[in-house]
């Protein structure tokens, strides 16, 4: 049997499944969000990413060390197709608050300044941010925070977890009988209720970049959230979801957002790591790649 | 000895010098090209590993110098899902 438990976080939706101890594994899941909200969340005001100073080296926290560190890894493993410094591109592009408050308005380019000028050092604790650099750790610290979630759960509480922070997956430990069950869809909310296919996953993350979901107007031009770091601009709309299962959540994550930004590409790319993948064109089509079952899939909508 | 056996004896040591010296020349060639491409290579491994960064990070969380893919592809799943994922 399996305990399901479900809550709003970050303006998305938290699922736990476990296997056993449903209280304890919350309650630890709860702590891991609110570690990861206090130090990486650009929308708190208080939490130590907004906080940074900039043109100095500063001591940072473990949590937005590694945080940090990994955000830099998912740069450099994908050329800078996932860029943490698109910060002051995203807010340049409307995306300045929380999604639901966003108002239409001109549209302003900002050119994306790198990740190589990001200067961390997490064996010492301190990073430099130059000034001009505003980093937007979304891409990866959600799914961070599944895999660092469903790892402690899995350990310290000793059962099987599935943890899905906005579909978002890591699963870790025993997993039940068919494996965790993922329906994939353009929404992670109405996937469960209207699948367009489900796959079982027993271990590492899978994780879907969508460019459908969170967009908004800019100068009248629809707008989505996953910026093309060699455009300062929202990427070309080829794919209108990425699926990609990976050893971890954040490399799910990783891998599926540099498919979003590289478009036509992307099957190539994904196939030459071995990630298995769904894509769906902006039409509808589906395209499995990597080893994605495609049995008894049909068409998106 | 006479001069016929003098030249002969000349040309067989000749022979021998040159061959003495042509297997001394290809073993410094064999010697030079194992070293510079040991140095090719660790130069080469240097490049790849260069993030441009001076990002320093010895975390457990590095995660290795590829995307990790998993062990197995996921499976056709069946039944009612534990979750949804899609765009968030």
């Amino acid at each position: 049997m399996t305990h399901v438990v479900e809550f709003p976080v970050w303006g998305t939706t938290a699922v736990l499944a476990v296997t056993d101890h449903p209280v304890e594994a919350e309650r630890l899941l709860r702590a891991v969000l609110d570690d990861v909200d206090q130090a990486c969340n650009r929308f708190r005001a208080d939490s130590e990413l907004s906080r940074l100073p900039s043109g100095r080296a500063v001591p940072i926290g473990p949590v937005l060390a590694e945080a940090l560190t990994v955000a830099l890894r998912a740069a450099r493993l994908t050329d800078g197709l996932v860029d943490p410094t698109v910060g002051g591109a995203i807010r340049a592009l409307g995306y300045d608050r929380d999604f639901a408050a966003i108002v239409d308005g001109p549209l302003v380019p900002q050119r994306v300044p790198g990740w190589h000028r990001v200067l961390l050092d997490a064996d010492r604790g301190e990073v430099l941010l130059p000034h001009g650099i505003e980093v937007d750790l979304g891409a990866t610290a959600k799914a961070l925070a599944a895999d660092r979630a469903a790892r402690a759960i899995s350990v310290m509480v000793g059962c099987g977890v599935l943890v899905s922070l906005g579909g978002d997956v890591a699963v870790a430990g025993e997993t039940p009988a068919g494996g965790w069950r993922v329906a994939i869809g353009d929404d992670h909310r109405t996937a469960v209720a209207d699948p367009q296919t489900v796959v079982a996953v027993r271990r590492g993350g899978l994780a879907t970049s969508s460019t459908t979901r969170r967009t908004w107007l800019r100068d009248g031009v629809p707008q989505h959230h996953i910026v093309d770091p060699r455009t300062g601009l929202a990427a070309d709309v080829v794919w209108r979801t990425a699926t990609v299962a990976a050893g971890t959540c954040v490399d799910a994550n990783t891998a599926a957002t540099a498919a979003i930004v590289l478009g036509h590409d992307a099957p190539e790319w994904l196939a030459a790591r071995g990630l298995p993948a769904r894509l769906v064109s902006a039409a509808g089509a589906v395209l499995a790649v990597g080893g994605w079952p495609a049995d008894r899939e049909r068409q998106a909508a | 000895m006479n001069d016929t056996q003098a030249r002969i004896g000349r040309r067989a040591e000749g022979n021998r010098r040159v061959g003495r010296a042509t297997a001394w020349t290809a073993a410094a060639c064999t010697a030079l090209a194992t070293l510079f491409g040991v140095v090719f290579a660790t130069g080469t491994t240097d490049a790849q590993s260069d993030t441009g960064t001076s990002t320093s990070t010895g975390s457990s969380t590095d995660g290795g110098d590829s995307l990790q893919a998993p062990d197995s592809a996921p499976e056709q799943g069946s039944g009612s899902a534990h979750t949804g994922s899609g765009g968030s």
